[in-house]
């Protein structure tokens, strides 16, 4: 996120907006590296205090879009994620856990967006490959795996040091399932393939669900407990150091750690991909399937590829999730989780990268903290006297909330909250023409930062 | 020999025949139009000949090599693009885009390359932009590379269409009304653009095209279609003459019926030394 490779032609307009309010002397870099500052200081003085965290959060937001140079963002990123937030983690595991979830939704949402985003093919069992990855480790980390190879029974569980094969195994696994769901939906668009894809999420959960009889493979539905934990290979190192800590803040740390270098990862992945050939490939079918054939492109390999690389960064993410939880069953995996995932990349802006890891940040946050916290906040609230009913929870009321932000989202930015700049022109272009050649009018006047950055 | 080669192209809807037994031999580095009325089967041969649809008889070849049965995407790897009578730019992608994306059959970067991003990769990004620039220099549209396609004017569309088609280094370009609703002065500009990419860049091409002047001003040879059957192929003197094909354009405005004898008495008709022209294998 913080390193800064965009073409000049798709520069974001709020951070042209911030650089024309800011100028181009030292000031945007002392309202950031203040900012992030400040945030930090209060958060580590207030380690339990939402709006601290938030804040602090959304100093990442600052950080991106500011107009500072590369270095600087890099720098001030891995202050951020990688030096305040673990300190603040030791302080309070909670928030640390909060990050290290919102990171596997991110990289999920970002997976998703390769699909819906760039290639324009709804895909509503996303979830699947996520449940590929998961079940996957899940199966060989635990004497599972013996079911299905009775005369290698000795070597299972396979030991921790596994878990890093199977992450690549899982990417694997998840990419050859994609291109399985992408064969027989290749003819298939809009409404029909979404009903399709939603089947095949379907079907993969209630395999879980059944496969274990007559040989249980998945546990069925009592699910998968006990499963492996990646090596903790930095322990002697630790001793070395003579670090005291707990297996259970290290491994906090560690899922933390990982799960953000996935997350690198996966951003890298997709940005370079958008920008080749083949993301120019999966735009252009986008936009005119029979024109994108014509001019060469081969359209049942690129539908292939784009669900094939969606779905290795599910695949990935579900070795992490398993190992992190060390339990799954197939509730996790159901149609709902594919529909939140689908609102993330939306709330985003559909094909933007920068959407994606904030949609998915964000309503993670709502969901796990925001909507808690109030929960309790009302309860306080009520103690003081505030006439609110005693059963009202909104915990209860996630779902709700999580549909009026959608619908809110929808009524007024339905290109999402970081578009990508061709989304935004194409939905401007909809709703009246005048309008959408302003913007491009607009968009051609604009100064853009970032030429010349690299 | 002839550089692309269609023999008795047959292609049925249901109980319609909107291609009959077409053929045309076209030789390298020329201009070739295909005109006739409209539903004559015209974009149908193009469609054919692009892969788009499947032909249900005859043989095409480029370079002698068979096109049937090939993909679109292969036939336009193999050499054979073209533009649309309904532009169909990518709307929202920039005008450099659109023309990389008509590169895409000539880059090589496999997803490791542009996942490693190494400089090889990067090597052939920067090569493919600067010649999709000098494409964009050639169809006069360089100051606009980076605007949307939908912000182009139409006749700059048509163009980015036309260097979009360029940018798979064709030998064959088919070009599907390249001046329909254009004024005068852009339908010259077409007619300059159209002689340019065959003296400039040696490429053959085959245009669908009702502007009488520009047909007959650019084209070295002329194939006349008119109910999915082809009645006339020849010189735009011959053509010009053809009582057939004037039959099939004027005849038209009559009752609506046609008959198989000529109607009427043409000037053009009456001067025609030679009303023999060479007609299809019909």
């Amino acid at each position: 996120m913080s390193t800064s490779q965009q073409s000049p032609a798709l520069g974001s307009t709020l951070r042209e907006r911030l650089a024309a309010s800011l100028g181009q002397g030292v000031t945007p870099y002392v309202v950031v590296v203040g900012y992030v500052v400040i945030a930090s200081f209060w958060l580590i003085s207030n380690p339990f205090s939402t709006i601290a965290f938030l804040v602090f959060l959304s100093s990442l937001l600052a950080i991106y879009y500011f107009p500072i140079p590369t270095w600087l963002r890099v720098a001030l990123g891995l202050i951020v994620l990688g030096g305040v937030m673990p300190y603040v983690g030791n302080l309070n595991q909670g928030f640390l856990d909060v990050v290290t979830q919102a990171a596997i939704f991110v990289a999920l949402a970002l997976g998703l967006n390769v699909v819906v985003g760039f290639a324009g093919l709804l895909d509503l069992g996303y979830i699947a490959f996520f449940a590929i990855g998961a079940y996957l480790w899940a199966i060989f980390s635990t004497p599972q795996a013996a079911n299905i190879f009775p005369g290698l029974a000795a070597s299972f569980p396979l030991g921790s040091a596994w878990f890093f094969v199977f992450l690549i195994l899982g990417v694997v696994a998840a990419g050859l399932f994609g291109v399985l769901l992408g064969l027989p939906v290749l003819r298939l668009r809009g409404d029909y393939l979404a009903i399709v894809t939603l089947g095949f999420g379907e079907v993969i959960r209630l395999l879980a669900n059944n496969l274990n009889r007559p040989v249980n493979i998945t546990g069925g539905a009592q699910g998968i407990t006990n499963i492996g934990q990646p090596p903790l290979f930095f322990q002697p190192a630790l001793d070395a150091l003579n670090v005291q800590s707990s297996p259970g803040a290290e491994y906090r740390m560690y899922f933390y750690a990982l799960a953000l270098v996935i997350v690198l990862i996966t951003i890298m992945s997709a940005r370079r991909l958008n920008d080749s050939r083949v993301g120019r490939a999966w735009t252009a079918i986008r936009e005119d399937e029979t024109a994108a054939i014509a001019m060469g492109v081969p359209l049942v390999r690129m539908k292939l590829l784009a669900f094939a690389a969606g779905a290795t960064f599910a695949g990935a993410m579900g070795v992490l999730y398993a190992a992190k939880l060390r339990f799954i069953s197939p509730p996790t995996f159901d149609v709902v989780q594919s529909i939140s995932i689908l609102a993330m990349v939306i709330l985003g802006g559909m094909g933007s990268i920068p959407g994606a890891v904030l949609g998915a940040t964000l309503i993670t946050l709502l969901n796990l903290r925001i909507l808690p916290d109030f929960a309790n906040q009302l309860v306080l609230w009520r103690r003081a006297g505030l006439p609110i009913p005693a059963n009202f929870d909104p915990v209860q009321y996630q779902r709700l909330f999580f549909g009026l932000v959608l619908i809110l989202v929808t009524i007024f930015r339905p290109e999402g909250l970081l578009p990508e700049r061709r989304r935004r022109a194409e939905l401007k272009a909809e709703g009246s023409k005048d309008t959408g050649e302003a913007l491009v009018q607009d968009e051609q006047n604009m100064v853009h930062p970032d030429v010349g950055i690299k | 020999m002839a550089l692309f080669e269609a023999k008795d192209v047959k292609k049925r809807f249901g109980g319609l025949v909107a291609v009959n037994e077409v053929s045309l031999s076209v030789d390298e580095r020329s201009i070739v139009s295909v005109i006739g009325p409209n539903g004559a089967g015209k974009t149908t041969f193009f469609n054919i000949v692009t892969g788009i649809y499947q032909p249900d008889e005859g043989t095409i070849t480029l370079n002698g090599r068979s096109l049937v049965g090939l993909r679109p995407d292969q036939i336009a790897a193999f050499g054979i693009t073209r533009t649309f009578q309904n532009i169909r730019l990518f709307n929202n992608m920039t005008v450099l885009e659109n023309v990389l994306v008509g590169m895409h059959t000539r880059l090589n970067a496999s997803v490791w390359q542009i996942l490693l991003h190494g400089s090889g990769y990067r090597r052939e990004e920067r090569q493919a932009i600067e010649r999709g620039l000098d494409l964009l220099e050639f169809v006069n549209l360089r100051h606009r590379a980076d605007d949307l396609a939908r912000s182009l004017a139409y006749g700059e569309q048509r163009r980015l269409e036309i260097g979009r088609a360029l940018a798979s280094a064709p030998k064959l370009i088919l070009l599907d009304e390249p001046a329909a609703g254009m004024n005068p002065q852009e339908t010259e500009d077409a007619t300059d653009l159209i002689l340019r990419l065959r003296d400039q860049l040696g490429i053959t091409v085959v245009l669908i095209e009702h502007d009488m002047s520009l047909v007959m001003e650019i084209s070295e040879r002329i194939a006349v279609l008119d109910y999915g059957r082809m009645i006339a192929e020849g010189t735009p003197k011959e053509i010009r003459h053809n009582p057939r094909v004037i039959e099939a354009y004027l005849g038209q405005g009559a009752a609506g019926t046609r008959g198989d004898t000529p109607r009427g008495t043409l000037p053009a008709q009456a001067a025609a030394a030679n009303p023999g022209a060479p007609t299809s294998s019909t």
